[in-house]
């Protein structure tokens, strides 16, 4: 079976993919500090044109980062909806009025929102221009800790293996249940517990795969790229972009 | 020393899960060096628990020598060099992001250099036609594939002792007869679990047969292959088989 949910894109070829992963993961981390670190709402315009301007330049069609960004709206609008009834409860509620826009409680919802969809843009922009072994692989340049790497490792590939258990287990009720008479969550939590234990299963035969090829708890690096011309002009944009928002930071 | 003429010398050999039901009773055999030795029984007979030994992935009670160095938490490193192991399910052997990492997994935990894993890798992958599969994740190939690169991902380690667990499971006839090829290509100890009674006597010198964990006959592939009484009795008998393929012809 075929999955396309993580990497879909990373075969592409763009100016962004061509780049060293070193440097696009450290890129995107400076990046999403920039976004969580801000809190003045006018700078957002600029990173929003600034990740229109990657979007366009990665190749990657823009409705699947709609489409990723979908995927964190219900937390979002939780998020939103938890911190408009705390302010609503608070001592000041009476001026947080559907009028009143400029409430302290609506900018920091605003604000919430655009740094959570941007961060997510981002981080599907670097999933999308880079091969994952790359970008663990850069994860290990930078020295993240192992046990972060080894478990990003088995989660990536299990997560395609987990997708293959649930698709079989949905066939396997749709076959016998076109329409489900007994209450969903009996079967969905029955599914679930199958698929937990047959989890156990396939973790205990894996780790038997991995010590009979002399495993001892840590990873190899495999291969890496070497920085280019092309990385180095990135890097310099990216010096200045740096620049750039720090200078309209104090502005 | 003890001294020991086969490569694989088991005596005495008793394996349970739990305290309640023994896995593997009393096993004995002596498997000679190069030879292609298959170990055959019905479902839950603890054929593939007898092969987890071969390694020191599991421990039992019981004595287990591999090419006279005796199986133990001591000897671990040094009888994993020499016995390999293809899993049954290529998905609970691949698990790295990329083909090529799979392949190196082993040799990389080997201690060995970048140059010489990439050199081993390259002529491995040339040797079983899967250059063009190198830079893909596993979890894009077929299953004939994935089946292919497991194997590659031991053959890589040179081993000494190549075990196959149900290497013609879930395989069409070209993935079969490409294994089978490989199989007999070889040049070293080959053991074979297989259900598949017919492939397992056409393609072993000499067989154990299993049933309830203990192993009730050792012979040649012929001799095992005319004790109809026995194979009926542990309810792998092959002939239905060639009478079905009998009675299509005659029609």
């Amino acid at each position: 079976m075929k999955h396309d949910f993580i990497d879909k894109y990373c075969h592409l070829d763009s100016p962004l993919h061509r780049l060293d992963p070193r440097g696009k993961l450290l890129f995107c981390l400076s990046l999403l500090f920039i976004f969580i670190s801000t809190d003045n709402l006018k700078l957002f315009a600029v990173y929003y044109a600034l990740l229109l301007f990657l979007v366009i330049l990665s190749r990657v069609p823009i409705s699947y980062y709609l489409k990723r960004a979908l995927l964190v709206t219900p937390f979002v609008l939780m998020i939103g909806l938890f911190m408009l009834t705390s302010a609503a409860l608070s001592p000041d509620s009476q001026n947080l009025t559907l009028k009143n826009l400029s409430h302290p409680a609506y900018l920091k919802i605003t604000l919430i929102i655009l740094k959570t969809y941007a961060s997510i843009i981002m981080l599907t922009m670097l999933t999308s221009v880079t091969p994952f072994n790359c970008l663990l692989w850069a994860m290990r340049k930078f020295k993240f800790p192992t046990v972060m790497t080894t478990i990003s490792r088995l989660v990536y590939t299990y997560t395609f293996l987990l997708v293959d258990e649930m698709h079989a287990a949905r066939r396997a009720i749709k076959s016998r249940a076109p329409v489900i008479r007994m209450p969903k969550t009996k079967v969905y939590g029955n599914v679930a517990a199958s698929i937990l234990l047959k989890s156990i299963h396939r973790s205990r035969l894996v780790y038997y795969a991995m010590v009979s090829r002399k495993f001892s708890g840590e990873f190899p690096e495999g291969e890496g790229s070497r920085f280019g011309r092309a990385d180095v002009i990135a890097g310099t944009c990216f010096i200045l972009i740096i620049s750039g928002v720090c200078f309209l930071w104090k502005m | 020393m003890e001294n020991v003429n086969g490569i694989i010398n088991i005596k005495n050999l008793n394996f349970s899960y739990s305290s309640e039901k023994p896995v593997l009773k009393n096993i004995g055999l002596d498997i000679k060096r190069g030879e292609i030795f298959g170990i055959i029984g019905p479902t839950g007979a603890g054929k593939s628990t007898l092969l987890l030994h071969l390694n020191g992935i599991l421990k039992g009670e019981g004595k287990i020598r591999v090419d006279n160095i005796p199986v133990s938490g001591k000897t671990d490193k040094k009888v994993r060099e020499k016995v390999g192991i293809v899993f049954q399910n290529p998905d609970n052997q691949l698990f790295c992001p990329t083909v090529f990492e799979d392949i190196a997994f082993g040799l990389y935990n080997s201690g060995l250099k970048k140059e010489e894993v990439n050199a081993r890798v390259d002529k491995i992958l040339e040797k079983l036609n899967l250059t063009a599969l190198k830079n893909l994740s596993s979890h894009h190939l077929s299953f004939g594939e994935k089946k292919r690169v497991s194997l590659a991902s031991i053959l890589v380690m040179e081993p000494e002792i190549l075990c196959f667990d149900e290497p013609f499971a879930n395989l069409d006839y070209n993935g079969i007869y490409t294994i089978i090829r490989e199989i007999k290509r070889l040049a070293i100890t080959r053991i074979i679990i297989s259900q598949d009674i017919l492939l397992a006597l056409s393609l072993c010198d000499r067989v154990a047969v299993m049933y309830r964990g203990e192993v009730i006959k050792t012979a040649s592939a012929k001799s095992i292959a005319g004790d109809r009484p026995l194979l009926a009795r542990i309810g792998i008998d092959y002939r239905p088989y060639l009478d079905i393929i009998k009675e299509i012809i005659d029609k």
